[in-house]
């Protein structure tokens, strides 16, 4: 459960409305949009049964070369957006979105688990690793995924200081008005 | 301390109007305004040294620039900028270990306020492993108390470990996590208490008391924590001291094996600040690549960039059936330090703590798919679908020096052309044994505790070393005081000088050596 709107800060508010109205979506896909099936196909095994609210290839696209909290490299290891269009391409020459489904996740789980790199001659798992990554933050920035898992996303200004063993059980038994709290 | 002063006021536009600016020569220079630099500005300020603080990232107000929301926040508080990371355990650098902003890595730390333990002085000497420190715990008690009641901090009134207790502030109250997962705990015989924290919990000099938020790691929208742009730099601008956000320092400049001020880059405009005195606080990385990339500054024991350590922290997730909604209050809950004392009859020298934690959704499913190659598709929507029932152990161990776990600089450069940092890092044996210890330990408290499924994070925390603090200048790059052996109006005061590393957050530690080594130049005297 989320916050009512109104109860939460400025900053706050104009995240998660910006995110409910778009869910990321873009007219077209800036760096991506030659791979894009291949993208989707790679979201869709990773993070079966994403919502259709959230655009998470959108998001990918949109948020590649950010670090985002992450500044790290291996020596060898292209940046972001030389990795991510390197490896959607080496996918496409594969036929990797016309591949059955367990095919798609027998590879990524060799790429996940670093045994993909030479034959895809490509840091194949800094690929999908950074790729999960930032798709993870797209979807669990979106407010539909955390009324889906039971986060309460901001609380500022009130916060949970006054939370009381009252209010916690009122909460944990779904009494009247429980929601509002 | 300097003359009593009213409360300053702590937003950053209030704070540029009193700010004094200063042109010319400044007593001091300090590169870098996090755990180190702040609390340096305010000591020396308040002695009425000029100061300039040079910061490489903005200046934030708490309320207006911070965004309750992970996504908003990720890489606006960070150090994200290109590291090459090598070595057999390449390390993760950013948000996990080093912060941007005015009030440096504090913006977003956790505020775990633990001191060293009096044993972690001597690793040399009690377990033939390491170095000493050149000095010793009650060497450092009188600062560790003059910082735990600068923040302030909260915590127990009372704890059966070394500890500053009782604290200024009463404890945060235990979580359900708490609850849940100190039952497991004190099934095997684990004491445990609430951990003490950095983080207000009644009003103090203008500022809220925790609202528990639960956003500490996106930073403190109550000013509760005590971050130091909350905590030191206000008391330090009202002393007179000019901080200067934007501002990254590219060289320290020398003559006659004299420091005589800073290179630093604002708005893309190279400036020069002159300076009596060069103070160094940016932490393990970014520290000895400034003075690599000053001709090798101060390195004539060739230690400059070696010895980097880390905490290792493999984090215990346990899946429980109730929901353990741990996300509202501060991270960090109870932890317990038996596992602490160093006992060679386990396999292995040294220990580690335990403490509850609890991560949003984002820092949730990273540092569980970053460990765990085989968590994606239906496994992992599972996992995330029951978010709010995974409690959190996190183990914080201590690492080891090596001189081969090094900074140097790599052949890529940033985009002002500096080279960049190359950060080689990999666990040795006694790490090892202590990590894999640290795990079957963890999984038996959650067991006990009750959760039904385990997964681990084989994170790491902090980073420590580079320019080791001894009283050989052969071995070691700052004397007892952070003061360079080779260049003696140089200061290198922060995580860097850590001979040893303990198993406890750093912050508290570094801000005691930060308050010592200002003491010490200011009058030769520990505080009252």
């Amino acid at each position: 459960m989320v916050k009512p709107l109104d109860r939460i800060g400025d900053a706050e508010r104009a995240v998660i409305a910006e995110r409910t109205a778009t869910g990321y979506a873009v007219p077209a896909l800036e760096h991506f949009a030659d791979t894009e099936d291949v993208l989707r196909a790679l979201l869709e095994r990773l993070l079966p049964g994403l919502p259709a609210t959230i655009d998470l290839a959108a998001f990918v696209d949109s948020h590649t070369g950010q670090a985002m909290g992450r500044g790290d490299r291996r020596p060898g290891t292209p940046p972001e957006p030389e990795l991510f269009t390197a490896g959607l391409q080496v996918l496409a020459d594969t036929g990797f979105a016309d591949r059955s489904e367990d095919d798609q996740r027998t590879l990524i789980g060799r790429m996940r688990n670093g045994a993909a790199d030479t034959e895809l001659g490509m840091p194949a798992k800094d690929f999908i690793d950074r790729l999960l990554d930032k798709a993870l933050a797209g979807y669990l920035a979106h407010p539909d995924t955390w009324i889906r898992i039971g986060f309460t996303g901001p609380a500022y200004p009130e916060g949970y200081a006054w939370i009381g063993p009252a209010e916690a059980i009122a909460r944990h038994d779904k009494k009247p008005g429980w929601d509002r709290l | 301390m300097g003359p009593a002063v009213k409360t300053p006021p702590l937003r950053p536009d209030e704070l540029r109007r009193i700010m004094r600016h200063h042109d010319g020569t400044v007593d001091a220079c300090i590169i870098g305004s996090g755990a180190a630099g702040g609390v340096l500005a305010k000591e020396l300020a308040q002695a009425g040294m000029t100061v300039v603080v040079l910061e490489a990232g903005d200046w934030l107000d708490t309320r207006t620039d911070l965004v309750n929301d992970e996504l908003s926040m990720l890489g606006r508080i960070d150090w994200d900028d290109l590291r090459i990371s090598d070595g057999d355990d390449p390390l993760r650098l950013g948000r996990v270990n080093t912060g941007r902003a005015v009030g440096g890595t504090t913006v977003h730390y956790t505020a775990m306020t633990l001191r060293l333990d009096p044993s972690d002085f001597s690793v040399a000497s009690t377990d033939g492993m390491g170095v000493d420190w050149p000095f010793g715990y009650d060497d450092l008690a009188p600062y560790y108390w003059a910082v735990e009641h600068a923040l302030p901090v909260s915590g127990p009134r009372s704890s059966v470990w070394p500890s500053g207790a009782p604290y200024p502030h009463g404890e945060l109250p235990w979580s359900a996590k708490d609850h849940l997962i100190g039952a497991g705990l004190d099934k095997v015989g684990y004491r445990t208490e609430m951990t003490p924290h950095a983080i207000a919990t009644g009003p103090t000099n203008g500022r809220s008391a925790c609202m528990y938020y639960g956003f500490c790691i996106d930073g403190c929208k109550s000013d509760a924590k005590g971050s130091v742009n909350i905590s030191y730099l206000p008391k330090a601008i009202a002393a007179g001291a000019e901080i200067r956000p934007g501002c990254f320092a590219t060289r320290i400049e020398t003559e006659n094996s004299r420091a005589i001020g800073v290179t630093y880059l604002s708005d893309g405009e190279e400036r020069f600040q002159p300076a009596e005195r060069v103070f160094v606080c940016c932490y393990a990385i970014e520290t000895p690549r400034l003075l690599l990339n000053s001709d090798n500054l101060a390195n004539s024991s060739d230690q400059v960039g070696r010895n980097l350590m880390v905490h290792s922290g493999p984090i215990v997730y346990g899946r429980f059936d109730q929901p353990v909604n741990s996300f509202i209050t501060p991270p960090v809950g109870i932890f317990t330090r038996d596992p602490y004392p160093s006992d060679p009859s386990r396999g292995f020298v040294r220990g580690y703590v335990f403490n509850t934690y609890a991560p949003f959704p984002i820092n949730f499913a990273h540092s569980l798919t970053n460990s765990n190659p085989d968590l994606w598709g239906d496994d992992l929507m599972d996992v995330l679908d029951e978010y709010a029932h995974w409690g959190l152990l996190a183990g914080l161990s201590e690492v080891l020096p090596d001189p081969d776990n090094r900074v140097t600089l790599a052949g890529e450069t940033d985009d002002n052309g500096v080279p960049v940092a190359k950060v080689t890092f990999s666990y040795g044996d006694n790490d090892r044994a202590l990590i894999d210890a640290m795990r079957v330990d963890g999984e038996r408290v959650m067991h006990a505790a009750g959760a039904d499924r385990i997964l681990f994070n084989d994170g790491h925390h902090h980073l420590l070393g580079t320019c080791r603090m001894g009283t050989d200048p052969a071995t070691s790059v700052v004397d007892p005081d952070c003061r360079s052996h080779d260049v003696h109006n140089l200061w290198i005061c922060d995580g860097s000088v850590f001979p040893t590393v303990g198993a406890v957050n750093p912050s508290l530690t570094i801000q005691a050596l930060a308050t010592r080594s200002a003491r010490q130049l200011t009058t030769g005297q520990r505080p009252e």
